[in-house]
């Protein structure tokens, strides 16, 4: 493991932008090797679109549910885990919600952007963990 | 978010600046809404200061479109980043959306449509 991070924010939409900042600045920190430029943006999306889906889906807009997130970064992948008290999410719609549609976009989003997603409920309590293979 | 309104002609060019994600949709949309409901049916968003946009930004421009569209209106985006070019790309609304180089681009096509 090159890097390792976890924290916890409220369930508030004023997080978002600052989040976007802190993935930014980890990946100016460290090696390119381990965060590489042209990971930032899929990743800064994954992340945003795992947040918003924590805040409107699994906590329904109750801002003092936590949702906990951790980035770790090692041999090969950038790994990112946004733990919720929801009860998971479906599968997303393949190949993409219908074109004029103004929601449901957030999963297929996360989807497309990493290599792998995983939804899993351990103890009452949702992860979902999304894996950038480099 | 900042948004700033300008006319030009009968077309409202909404600047977008900063991210139009979940925390600074309904703005936009208020905005946005406003301004349809007051008649206008030509947008202009001018994305030349907007870094981020996630699928609830993504989702409110849908909705703009689809307003706007019902009463033979558009919506044109123009000046996108790399990055919101990129986001543009990964969910396919490139093909939905007419994305034009420039907001003097964009007025040229309405005017085509005349």
């Amino acid at each position: 493991m090159h890097f390792q991070s976890v924290f916890k924010i409220k369930s508030d939409t004023r997080y978002l932008t600052p989040l976007r900042e802190w993935i930014s600045s980890v990946q100016k920190l460290v090696d390119e090797n381990d965060f590489p430029k042209k990971a930032l943006l899929p990743c800064s999306m994954a992340l945003v679109e795992a947040v918003d889906n924590a805040i409107f889906h699994a906590h329904d807009g109750v801002e003092d549910l936590p949702i906990e997130i951790s980035l770790v970064l090692s041999d090969g992948s950038i790994v990112m885990e946004v733990t919720d008290k929801g009860v998971g999410i479906g599968e997303p719609v393949i190949p993409g919600p219908d074109e004029m549609a103004d929601h449901g976009r957030g999963l297929f989003i996360i989807h497309q952007v990493m290599s792998k997603v995983e939804s899993k409920i351990v103890d009452g309590t949702h992860h979902m963990r999304m894996e950038y293979k480099l | 978010m900042n948004i700033e309104v300008k006319q030009l002609g009968n077309v409202q060019v909404i600047e977008c600046g900063g991210s139009l994600d979940a925390d600074t949709v309904s703005g936009f949309k208020k905005i946005a809404y406003d301004l349809v409901s007051g008649g206008s049916t030509q947008f202009i968003i001018d994305c030349t200061d907007l870094n981020f946009i996630d699928s609830m930004g993504l989702g409110v421009l849908i909705s703009l479109l689809r307003r706007v569209r019902q009463r033979d209106g558009d919506v044109k985006v123009v000046s996108l980043s790399d990055d919101v070019k990129t986001i543009f790309e990964i969910t396919r609304l490139h093909r939905l959306f007419d994305v034009c180089s420039d907001s003097e681009t964009a007025v040229k096509r309405f005017d085509e449509i005349k």
